[in-house]
């Protein structure tokens, strides 16, 4: 059990690396996907919640670093982000299902970019920060759900492959 | 199960708080600095990979008119650009290197030459990372340039061993300027939502026209007199408002550098 969990670990600290190495590096197609909340959504199903937590903190900090926002907004939105998931998980997506995997991946992109807005919103009225989304934001949104969508599916066929953690057929 | 959950959430919350703290107060700087000292090689090369191939795609592969003319003159040179992508990509780099040095040697500024190391990771600011920090002298405020002399952006934060600089087309951008026509126009530049930057509150009694040179006033401190930043597109005026605004037009991209000087004055 202890290194089924450490594998998911290891895959999710996989995905924080590769996270790292291609944002805001690789254009706006490559550089606005979200490998952290893939690799979130993984630890949600898999792993004890403090892993979750203690992702959330670490790969938020580590965005922070390279971010030109005030430090530690990328971090609060990924917990609360991470927060609110491990709720929805808890109580309505339990059956570990390819659309239940689906579903936590849209929603999780959904609910962290309004968790994002509105620290940044927030941070905007007390004056610590300038910036505000801009009209073509929404577009940054729709790719984020769209290639986390992909990045979902994927995950569940590679992962389906190995184990029977997930439910074998995409209907039933 | 549930008080664990609530133990967990709680911790990782005041994880949060105790570490922007330790950020402010600058104790996690030697921490943050060895990350991206790790990473940046990686990073970096991922960086110029991406930045050369859209500069590749732009000058050769978007221009389909010439390509239609010119298609097997052009597949061969396509071929050959290949096969000394690794040789060019050298050569381009150490005649900007040589540009770069020229102009701050004649000049006289002292400099810092940096190589850019990834963009950042937040979508709402237009800024990179860059490998040199306060421990070369650099500081918040300070001119950014590149290619021969050409203002690209402002140091945003400077940390020991890295800094941030925020492009000239962000939003949050603001440089003095002055317009090199007969009246020596004086404004501020400003970043157009990502895309490009423009000066504004320009009075309607001044003269520009379209092509004029703007260029660094040196009413910034930390930003030296007569730095290129970028020539005027287009001119919007209307009658009644007591100001008009000048579209301007990048002397260089913005997106595809790769290694910048910053300017210690």
């Amino acid at each position: 059990m202890a290194d089924k969990n450490n594998t998911y670990v290891f895959i999710a600290l996989g995905l924080l690396l590769a996270q790292l190495l291609i944002q805001g590096s690789i254009g706006f197609w490559g550089g606005r996907i979200n490998l952290s909340l893939v690799a979130l959504i993984i630890l949600l199903n898999f792993s004890e919640f403090h892993w979750v937590v203690i992702f959330a903190v670490i790969s938020g900090l580590l965005s922070d670093i390279y971010s030109g926002l005030p430090f530690g907004l990328m971090a609060f939105a990924l917990f609360f982000s991470a927060a609110v998931l491990k709720i929805l998980f808890d109580n309505f997506f339990t059956n570990f299902s390819y659309y239940s995997l689906l579903l936590l991946g849209i929603i999780s992109v959904s609910l962290y970019n309004a968790i994002f807005i509105a620290l940044i919103g927030l941070i905007y009225l007390i004056g610590l920060s300038d910036y505000l989304p801009k009209a073509g934001y929404s577009y940054k949104i729709l790719w984020q759900i769209f290639s986390t969508g992909i990045l979902m599916s994927l995950a569940y066929y590679l992962i389906n492959s190995r184990s029977r953690k997930f439910k074998p057929v995409f209907l039933g | 199960m549930f008080e664990k959950i609530i133990k967990s959430a709680v911790l990782g919350l005041a994880a949060i708080l105790i570490a922007v703290f330790f950020h402010y107060a600058g104790w996690l700087s030697p921490i943050e600095g060895a990350i991206v000292a790790i990473l940046s090689p990686i990073q970096r090369t991922i960086y110029s990979a991406y930045a050369n191939g859209q500069n590749f795609y732009g000058q050769w592969l978007r221009k389909s008119d010439l390509i239609a003319e010119n298609k097997k003159l052009q597949a061969e040179l396509t071929a050959q650009a290949i096969d000394t992508a690794k040789l060019k990509a050298l050569e381009e780099e150490n005649d900007l290197l040589k540009k770069e040095m020229n102009f701050v040697d004649e000049n006289k500024f002292k400099y810092v030459a940096a190589k850019i190391i990834s963009g950042v990771s937040d979508p709402l600011s237009q800024s990179v990372v860059i490998n040199r920090g306060r421990r070369d002298g650099i500081e918040k405020g300070l001119a950014v340039i590149a290619d021969n002399g050409v203002l690209v952006g402002k140091v945003s934060e400077a940390e020991d061993d890295f800094s941030k600089i925020l492009l000239l087309s962000d939003n949050k951008s603001r440089v003095a300027v002055t317009i090199q026509n007969l009246d020596h126009t004086v404004g501020l530049v400003e970043g157009q939502y990502g895309l490009s930057f423009s000066m504004t509150d320009i009075p309607q009694n001044q003269e520009i026209r379209d092509g004029d040179l703007v260029v660094t006033s040196g009413l910034e401190g930390k930003i030296p007199k007569d730095l290129l930043i970028a020539k005027v597109e287009s001119v919007r005026s209307v009658e009644s408002e007591i100001f008009k605004t000048a579209i301007l037009k990048p002397i260089i991209p913005l997106s595809g550098l790769s290694d910048v000087v910053v300017i210690i004055p």
